[in-house]
């Protein structure tokens, strides 16, 4: 049966925290004040450690509006701060990723060690009458702290740390992740005509592999796919039983039984969701992690980094890359059909053509219950103090 | 063999890949047909490898293809070749090319997709031209959506 327009703005019949309206995605307002309420809040996943192997190297990113820099020190610590110069506000580090003993603003010379420190000012004595004086112009700290070789930031000074913030999240990732050093062998953008909050749904929702070829033909078919259960953290954190899948269903694919990271069995899947856009994803052979900047209600930029383990024989490597770009290189065969499945529903999202997306699958927690799309988009209610199905207060939701 | 002779073999390649003919591309490859799609990263200042086959594995991929959800519309190839060169082996010849990839979606616009070049190992023993190698050399990082048909 159809529905009507009024049929059709009425909220799902079911519980309120089972459903989001649709200006979640859309709003502009909203958008804006989640900058401001999470995304200036929360930890963010900047790099991995990898990529400032070597002292005096630094990454460059800009997050919630900010340029950032992280700078793995002389003294070998990594720290972030923000990528603007104290005296005119140019970008100190240009460029995606360097190396340097000291960094320098190009345009008036100004020179801070790798501490954030100014240790230059340009003919210092035209400051000398009023100031300020270069011990008064360090760079701005931004929190930065690691874990399992992944580096996050946080641009609230008062920010609980980051241990306290993921919590358990990542210990089904620990051996694999902590246990030999890590490289980042891919990088790469994606530059997504959709919210950032429908990416990170689709990394939370088992459901939607029915829409991956590859899913339905080897992990679908696993023993114990829809049995497995979700594992929820406070904090919109979650994570899922681990289970073994058997790649060579797909044609053409190996059965990942050998170059298994450490800690698996032969074949085996893990993964972790972070809140509020990060995802970590071990194939058994290889690591994806992937991460997003907001840009607007409807543009988000998504970063995808392969990970393998640093110095091992080049035909290790090989099968890692090769398994790697199987699911997730931009020719991937997963990764292109996720971006086509979200940037299709911002097109209904986009001018309030859908009014309510549905998270009401219940399995007992098992692997295709909607339980930590739920467990997310509470932790967003609370951040946000809006209840994520009616965050404009625009329906009269009766008491549960 | 004539330099246009080895030409017409990239360019054939070309036009079957936009028809996604893709038994007609690989009938212009040797047995030992190895691709690749390469890309520099300035983030991580390394070379990466986002694509690497066999003949097989190609066969293998082009099969599955229907089986998969794609962005709507069609990739147009656009390659120039600038540079025809005996590469050192004999029968062989490394070819370099210009390459410029659009696509057109379904309501007919059209973007450039990426730009690279081939480097190609085209073999020339035989009666007619065959590709032994190439390399998809992209300068183009952001790719969109991606594609699941190599370019």
């Amino acid at each position: 049966m159809t529905r009507s327009a009024d049929q059709w703005a009425t909220p799902p019949q079911v519980p309120h925290d089972h459903y989001v309206s649709a200006l979640v995605y859309s709003d502009p307002d909203i958008f804006r004040e989640e900058q401001e309420k999470i995304f200036k809040k929360v930890w963010k996943l900047a790099c991995h450690e990898s990529e400032v192997a070597t002292p005096g190297d630094y990454r460059t990113f800009t997050y919630a509006g900010t340029p950032l820099v992280v700078v793995r020190g002389m003294d070998n610590k990594i720290r972030c701060f923000v990528n603007t110069c104290s005296h005119r506000s140019a970008l100190v580090a240009r460029g995606p990723s360097g190396n340097a003993k000291t960094l320098t603003c190009f345009f008036h010379l100004w020179e801070y060690d790798t501490k954030g420190a100014c240790i230059a000012m340009t003919r210092d004595l035209g400051f000398k009458e009023v100031g300020p004086r270069k011990e008064e112009m360090g760079l701005r700290a931004v929190r930065c702290e690691t874990r399992v070789g992944m580096v996050f930031i946080n641009l609230d000074d008062n920010a609980e740390s980051l241990g306290a913030y993921l919590g358990n999240a990542l210990d089904l990732l620990e051996e694999v992740m902590g246990t030999k050093e890590l490289e980042v062998f891919h990088y790469h953008q994606v530059d997504m005509r959709a919210n950032w909050k429908q990416w990170h749904e689709t990394n939370m929702e088992d459901y939607h592999n029915w829409g991956h070829v590859v899913n339905r033909t080897t992990g679908m078919q696993a023993k114990g796919h829809f049995e497995r259960k979700w594992i929820l953290y406070p904090r919109g954190h979650g994570t899922m039983e681990p289970m073994k899948i058997d790649y060579s269903r797909y044609k053409g694919w190996e059965d990942r039984q050998e170059a298994n990271l450490p800690g698996l069995r032969p074949g085996e899947l893990r993964f972790a969701d972070l809140f509020p856009n990060t995802t970590i994803i071990v194939r058994a052979t290889c690591i994806r992690i992937d991460t997003s900047t907001p840009i607007g209600p409807s543009h988000t930029l998504l970063e995808y980094r392969g990970l393998g383990i640093k110095g091992e024989p080049a035909a290790e490597r090989a099968v890692r890359v090769r398994n790697h770009n199987q699911f997730w290189g931009p020719f991937g065969r997963n990764l292109v059909e996720d971006v086509v499945f979200v940037e299709a529903v911002e097109e209904s999202n986009r001018d309030g053509a859908a009014k309510y997306s549905v998270l009401s699958r219940r399995e007992d927690m098992r692997a295709q219950d909607d339980a930590l799309l739920r467990h997310f988009h509470s932790e967003w209610s609370r951040r946000m103090g809006r209840p994520a199905s009616n965050p404009l207060n625009q329906i009269a939701q009766a008491a549960e | 063999m004539s330099t246009d002779a080895v030409k017409d073999v990239i360019y054939q390649s070309c036009l079957v890949m936009d028809d996604e003919k893709f038994d007609e591309y690989l009938a212009l490859c040797t047995d030992d047909y190895h691709y690749k799609v390469t890309a520099y990263s300035p983030e991580l200042r390394k070379e990466m490898i986002w694509l690497e086959q066999s003949r097989t594995d190609l066969a293998a991929m082009f099969e599955m293809l229907p089986e998969h959800v794609k962005p709507e519309g069609r990739f147009t190839r656009h390659a120039q070749v600038y540079r025809v060169i005996p590469n050192g082996s004999p029968g062989t010849m490394n070819v370099t090319s210009a390459l410029t990839i659009y696509f057109t979606n379904d309501r007919g616009d059209t973007k450039v997709f990426a730009v690279g070049r081939y480097n190609d190992v085209v073999d020339t023993s035989g009666a007619t031209p065959r590709l032994k190698a190439r390399e998809v050399r992209l300068e183009t990082r952001s790719l969109g959506t991606g594609s699941q048909i190599p370019f």
